[in-house]
Order: C-alpha cells, then sequence, then structure tokens
C-alpha cells in the first residue's frame, strides 16, 4: 500500500508520525525528494497548483500533490497480435496515481516532498515541474563536498556498509588515474564491500559517488545523492535527517553566494535632482586551472543536458587567453544573464529577473563539463 | 544592374564564362558576408567596451570610490544630427562635487588616428558644448566642468598617444585589455611618473583629479555586465533586432506556454523597452519600428490583421525554433543576404569585365564566343548522335 490517503489538518511532526507508523506496518521505503527554494509558500503552492499534471490538496503544514501517470502495458498481447479495437487499446494504457506529501520549511527554504515511489520514477516526474518553475532546485551539492560527508559519515560510524553506490568522472586536469583521457565514466556497483571499493575505484579512475546505499547496523539503512534524492529503507529516520540537514547546509552556502548576485537601479541624488543609476553585483566562477580555448568553444556549443537546456547569444569569443561574453539563456526557466570570462574565470551578472537557481543549474554544469573544481565567489569588487 | 538584367546577362554568358561569373559572385558574396560578420564583431566590442567603462563607475563598480557616477550611454543620441558619421560620444560619466562631467568615446578599431579619431572631436566637442543644459537634464546636476576620454585597445590607443604628442586636443586616453577585463589611464609622454602632469592637465589630456588619476593608473578590473546597457540605441540593428527578439521569445511567447508565436506590437515596445531603458518614449517607438520593419522584411515575422484588437498590430514569428540562437543566426544571415545580394552582384560583374578586359579587350568577343559556342555544343550534339 503506497503511503496515500492522509486526511485533515496535519503538522509536520503529525505528518512525520504517519510516515513512521505506516513504514512500520508496511516496511516500504520511503523516499524523500529535496529542494532549495527562495518563493514564499504561497507561491510554491500556487505554482503547484498551476501545475498541468498536479492535483493539489491542502492538508495543514503539507501539501498533498497527486499525479496521475499513463503507462501503456503489452502484457496481454502476444507478439504480432493486432487489435483495430480502441477499447482494447485504451486498456492497455493503465494509470497509476503517484502521491508526494510536501512539506516547505520557508525559513530554511526546503521543501521536502515524501513519497513511496522509486527515486528514479519521483525524480522524473517531480523535476517536470521544477526544471521548469523559477526560484527552485533540487538540493544538489558538489560531488568533492557529497564525497566529503560519504567520508564523514564512515568515520563517525565506522561499521557503517555500503552495499551500493554510483560514481562518476568530472572533467578535471593532471590527475594520476587510469587512462585520464577517459573523462565519462561511470560506474554501478553493488557489493557489501563498496566502501573499500569505491576508494579503489576513485583512486584508479579518478570517480566520484553520487549516488551511495549506506546501511548502517542497528541505526538506520538509506540512500542519500547529491542531487537531493534520499531513501529511508528502515532503522532510525532521524539519523537520515541529520544527514539532509548536513547536505542543506553546503547547499545553502551555495546559494547564499549566489544570491548575492543582484541588479537594482538605486535612486542617487546629483545636485539637482535624483537619478537612479545601475548597480550590478556579479558573481564569478573561479577555475581551478587555465582554460584552454577549445574547451570553452565545445562547451558554448553544446549547454544541455539532461537537467538543463543553456544557450548563449550575442556571443564573442576570442582565441589567446581567451575573451568570452554574452547572454545566457536558461531555456527552462525562461531567464537569462550575461557573463564575461576568460581562461581564469567567469562571471556572471543577472539580470533583473535572474534567480538563483538558473545561476547554481549554470554552476553546476560547468563543475560537470569544465572544471569539477571550479568555485563559486562573491565578487571581489563591492 | 538589376536581378533581372543580371540573370539575362548571366543567361547570354558562354558556359565557362557563366562558370567564372558564378564563382566571382559565390566569391564576392562570401567575402560580404563575412565583413558583415566582422561588422557586427566589431559592435560587439564596441559594446564591451563600453560595458567595461560603464561598470566600472556603475554603483558598485570598482572606481565608485573616485566619486564618479555612471550616468548613461549614447548620452546625446537625441542630438546626434542627422549627418551621417556624425559622432556622439558613448558615455557621460559625472561628479557631483566637482561637477565635472567625463564624456568618454570607445572604439572597438582605430585605422587612422588622426582621421579618425582626433579630426572628428572638435564637432564632437562642440556638440557637447552645444547641448550642454540637455546633458545636466540627463545628469541631474550642475556642470562646471568637462573632460573628454577616448577608449579602446591598446595598440590602438598607442597609435592615438603618438598622433596628440604634436597636438592639443583635450582628451585623455585609456586602453582595455578584452582578455584581463582591465581598463587604465594611458601613460601619455610618460605622465605616470608625475614629471608632465601639469602640462598634460592643461592642455586636457589627464584628469584634474587625482584620485582618478591614481585609480586609473592602476589596472581596474571591470567584468560586470549591464541590463539594459549591453547595447545601446546607435548599435548595430541586428544586434538589436536579436536581443529584442530573444526577450519576445522568453518573456512572451514562451511564457505563455502556447504553441502560438504570437505577440502584440505593444509587447515589441515594452521589450525594445528594457533592452534600452534610458530612451525616451518617441525614440523607443521609432526604434521599435525600425525592428519591425526589418523582421518583415527579412521575413522572421509576418504581421497579422488583429481581429479583437482594431488599433494594434500583432506579428507571428515565422523561425521554427524557439531558439535565441538559432533566431540570432537567421537574422544575422538574412539581413547579410539582403545587404550583400545587390553589392555582390555588382563587384563580380566589376571584376568579370574587368578580366575580360584584360584577356581580350571585350565583352562582346565573349558574348559572341558563347553563341559560337552554343552553336558548336549543338554540333557536338549532332556528332555524338552519329556516333552512337
Amino acid at each position: 500500500m503506497p503511503l496515500q490517503g492522509l486526511t485533515g489538518k496535519l503538522t509536520f511532526e503529525s505528518f512525520l508520525d504517519s510516515v513512521k507508523l505506516h513504514h512500520r506496518n508496511t516496511n516500504e521505503e520511503i523516499r524523500i525528494l529535496a529542494y532549495v527554494s527562495n518563493l514564499t509558500p504561497e507561491r510554491l503552492f500556487d505554482s503547484m497548483k498551476r501545475f498541468q499534471t498536479f492535483n493539489v490538496t491542502e492538508l495543514g503544514e503539507i501539501v498533498e500533490v497527486r499525479v496521475e501517470r499513463l503507462s501503456s502495458s503489452d502484457s496481454g498481447s502476444a507478439l504480432g497480435e493486432k487489435s483495430n479495437d480502441s477499447e482494447t487499446a485504451l486498456a492497455k494504457i493503465s494509470s497509476t496515481t503517484s502521491t508526494y506529501y510536501c512539506h516547505f520549511n520557508r525559513r530554511r527554504g526546503l521543501l521536502l516532498c515524501f513519497t513511496t515511489d522509486t527515486l528514479e520514477e519521483a525524480g522524473r516526474t517531480m523535476d517536470r515541474f521544477v526544471n521548469h518553475t523559477n526560484g527552485i532546485f533540487p538540493l544538489w551539492i558538489h560531488p568533492i563536498t557529497f564525497d566529503k560527508i560519504r567520508r564523514e559519515i564512515q568515520n563517525t560510524n565506522p561499521d557503517s556498509i555500503i552495499s551500493e553506490f554510483h560514481a562518476h568522472r568530472y572533467k578535471t586536469d593532471g590527475e594520476d588515474v587510469i587512462r585520464p583521457n577517459y573523462e565519462e565514466r561511470y560506474f554501478k556497483y553493488m557489493a557489501d564491500d563498496g566502501r573499500f571499493t569505491l576508494d579503489e575505484l576513485s583512486r584508479a579512475y579518478g570517480v566520484l559517488p553520487t549516488s551511495i546505499l549506506f546501511n548502517i547496523l542497528n541505526v538506520c539503512k538509506f540512500r542519500i545523492t547529491n542531487m537531493g534524492r534520499f531513501a529511508f529503507a528502515h532503522g532510525n529516520l532521524d539519523f537520515l535527517f541529520n544527514i539532509i540537514n548536513e547536505v542543506l547546509a553546503k547547499a545553502l552556502e551555495t546559494k547564499a553566494l549566489i544570491e548575492k548576485a543582484k541588479i537594482e537601479f538605486i535612486p542617487v541624488n546629483m545636485g539637482k535632482k535624483e537619478v537612479r543609476l545601475p548597480k550590478v553585483i556579479p558573481i564569478d566562477i573561479v577555475f581551478s586551472r587555465e582554460i584552454d580555448f577549445s574547451e570553452v568553444e565545445r562547451l558554448v556549443d553544446n549547454m544541455s543536458g539532461e537537467d538543463f537546456n543553456f544557450e548563449i547569444f550575442d556571443m564573442l569569443l576570442m582565441p589567446g587567453s581567451i575573451h568570452l561574453s554574452g547572454t545566457i539563456v536558461d531555456r527552462n526557466k525562461n531567464i537569462g544573464f550575461n557573463i564575461t570570462g576568460n581562461s581564469e574565470k567567469i562571471t556572471l551578472s543577472p539580470r533583473k529577473d535572474t534567480n538563483f537557481d538558473s545561476m547554481m543549474q549554470f554552476y553546476k554544469m560547468i563543475t560537470e563539463r569544465l572544471d569539477l573544481k571550479a568555485e563559486i565567489r562573491a565578487s571581489t569588487i563591492t | 544592374m538589376s536581378s533581372e538584367d543580371f540573370s539575362k546577362f548571366r543567361e547570354k554568358l558562354a558556359k565557362d564564362h557563366r562558370t567564372v561569373l558564378d564563382s566571382l559572385l559565390q566569391k564576392h558574396s562570401t567575402e560580404c558576408k563575412k565583413s558583415f560578420l566582422n561588422e557586427i564583431q566589431r559592435d560587439q566590442v564596441h559594446s564591451m567596451i563600453v560595458n567595461m567603462c560603464a561598470f566600472a563607475f556603475s554603483e558598485s563598480g570598482p572606481l565608485t570610490s573616485t566619486g564618479y557616477h555612471f550616468i548613461t550611454v549614447d548620452p546625446l543620441y537625441k542630438y546626434r544630427g542627422e549627418k551621417e558619421g556624425n559622432k556622439i560620444f558613448d558615455i557621460v560619466i559625472y561628479n557631483r562635487e566637482s561637477k565635472r562631467a567625463i564624456m568618454i568615446e570607445c572604439k572597438s578599431s582605430i585605422g587612422d588616428a588622426r582621421k579618425s579619431v582626433l579630426a572628428p572631436l572638435a564637432d564632437q566637442i562642440r556638440n557637447v558644448r552645444d547641448h550642454k543644459k540637455e546633458l545636466e537634464d540627463e545628469i541631474g546636476g550642475e556642470i562646471t566642468d568637462f573632460e573628454y576620454v577616448i577608449c579602446g585597445l591598446s595598440q590602438d590607443i598607442e597609435e592615438v598617444g603618438k598622433a596628440l604628442q604634436d597636438s592639443n586636443e583635450p582628451v585623455c586616453l585609456w586602453t582595455v585589455d578584452l582578455f584581463r577585463f582591465t581598463l587604465k589611464l594611458f601613460n601619455l609622454a610618460g605622465s605616470a611618473d608625475g614629471s608632465q602632469t601639469g602640462n598634460l592637465i592643461r592642455k586636457g589630456q589627464l584628469h584634474k583629479d587625482e584620485s582618478l588619476r591614481k585609480s586609473l593608473f592602476e589596472k581596474t578590473e571591470s567584468r560586470g555586465q549591464i541590463e539594459g546597457f549591453k547595447i545601446a540605441p546607435t548599435s548595430h540593428i541586428c544586434r538589436v533586432l536579436s536581443r529584442v527578439f530573444e526577450r519576445i521569445i522568453q518573456e512572451v511567447i514562451n511564457a505563455n506556454a502556447g504553441q502560438e508565436k504570437r505577440f502584440w506590437l505593444h509587447e515589441l515596445v515594452q521589450m525594445t523597452q528594457k533592452e534600452l531603458p534610458r530612451l525616451q518614449a518617441e525614440d523607443v517607438q521609432r526604434i521599435t519600428r525600425e525592428l519591425y520593419e526589418l523582421a518583415l522584411q527579412l521575413k522572421i515575422v509576418e504581421a497579422e490583421k488583429s481581429l479583437d484588437k482594431e488599433n494594434e498590430m500583432a506579428f507571428v514569428l515565422k523561425i521554427g525554433a524557439r531558439s535565441p540562437r538559432t533566431l540570432e543566426k537567421e537574422i544575422n544571415e538574412r539581413y547579410a543576404e539582403e545587404k550583400c545580394r545587390d553589392r555582390s552582384r555588382a563587384l563580380a560583374l566589376k571584376e568579370f569585365e574587368e578580366s575580360l578586359k584584360s584577356n581580350t579587350g571585350s565583352l562582346d568577343y565573349y558574348l559572341s564566343s558563347a553563341a559560337g559556342e552554343q552553336e558548336s555544343s549543338g554540333a557536338t550534339k549532332h556528332d555524338d548522335t552519329k556516333r552512337k
């Protein structure tokens, strides 16, 4: 029985009690999707209500989101069997309802959505909403930070077992790894010696984990990812919440830096009258190494991926120690911002309607496609 | 020669000569398009230099501590005059304490420093002085003193510096480094060591303000971009069109989430206003009209008769992809095609005729030889048939 059918006015605490009870009764895995947002609860839930496939009901501090999903089923039809009957064809398309219970903590800017759907399905469903809504972003943390958190969990829980992990290689320079030219590596590993294998693979192939299934005996079995997707299998749910808090703290550090970027027109008295003059605070993405012209060329020609869709226009790109300038458009969110860059850093200057999420996504893309160790910094000019 | 006349002329040519003309046309068309793209790039470099100067003195910029404020771009746009090539300064910055306005002219490239920079300066300065009152209105403060600046790439400014050594034009020189994003006061006649300071200040070739001099002799990093000043009303029309239409796509068409690619004239006016925020309403209206006329000419949009709003024009975007980059590419290519068509035909024809003259001395010879060729080609066909 999936987690659904809650009614009445719920507080977050009473909702968590229901989740724990449900888990005790069914032993079902609870999946949690976490997002950071700077929207007001009203705007966030209003966006959810207006989102095409969402059916939203408010339950006090919790919002229930029901999503109808259509999936075709061919199980009943023999190979080569033809059906002209439209009713039969329709019957093959089954509809399932996914239910998400979402809580938004405005103070911390954290949206948590609980479900019993698989993480992949839940991610797909919620990502459609998140990728097209301004002011919300998955609780993403940098793969290096994620790996540090992984090590901390291991150090404080020496008996912990990693029974599954996914690890990717990102673009870095000068690593002493096997066949360093192979920059797009991906490993999925399933065995209880995962913590050792992860270290071995990291050293040998330069990969970093992005999803880890931890089993801390007598404490908690859970999955964490660097994209704000978590799963609770059994044990102490509060243990997982502590980790989510730790991830949140890191994500909020990045968000706070990005949110320093702004543009406003401020009144300045010039003697005879006040005039409104521009004040722009940009942010920098500082590379860990000198970037080549060809790398920048490749980047600007291919800025779309699974969860992002950027484009650059009015671009000026000159070889040498590189001059890059132009306007970046986040085509998923219909938002733009301006950039200038060279071999050392890229500076992002927001437009009036630029929100933190598009720039965070751009930073994520730079770390994945250009320089894993690139750091986001408040501009040195104040 | 009209398009029709050119086609007729081409048809009359012998096959070999037609091939020559076609390849000349191809060559000139490619060159012309390339030169158009260079024009766009020069305009982008110009905007970049303007933005580097503007951001440095903007309210959070690295040179705000000098007391100078960036006010606007193209400050005398309204008073630019109708004369072709009549130049207005690109930026004005202002210090409310000293009541001094600095007018900055940005150069993306400089050919002959004396001819293209120093000679027109007197007219530019006269224009500024003639419109001091209007400038004061724009700035919001009284102006008791003006200084003038030419800002460009190091190698170009060095040339201007050389030309300025035996001249008395009252102009200070700044350089930008587009790769390091730095701005710097040019060390005219070794002025950085202070030995020439008094002399150069008297000539108006160095800033009177010591703090500005000191700050600008240090390299200042200026990387920020100011929305609304990425382009100016005098920017290349293709860039203005691309930037305004990017907003139409993002903020109107995509935001409405429908399948229709329709937008209204008032939305186009709004987006023009966003890209050129300091422009007066009548100029916004005029530039918007220029933009949609060009868009119609390039078949980027189609005009639609509005059913429910009789007094307002509606447009439908005719570009398949809702992508600003694709749109920009289409605008540039179609504009280049349009602009280059007549020019490349004329150049191709000229070169063709010149080559004929040098080879045979007569175009008639080629036309008669073409007629002869047609006859002989008929004969060859006949022979071929016979052989079969």
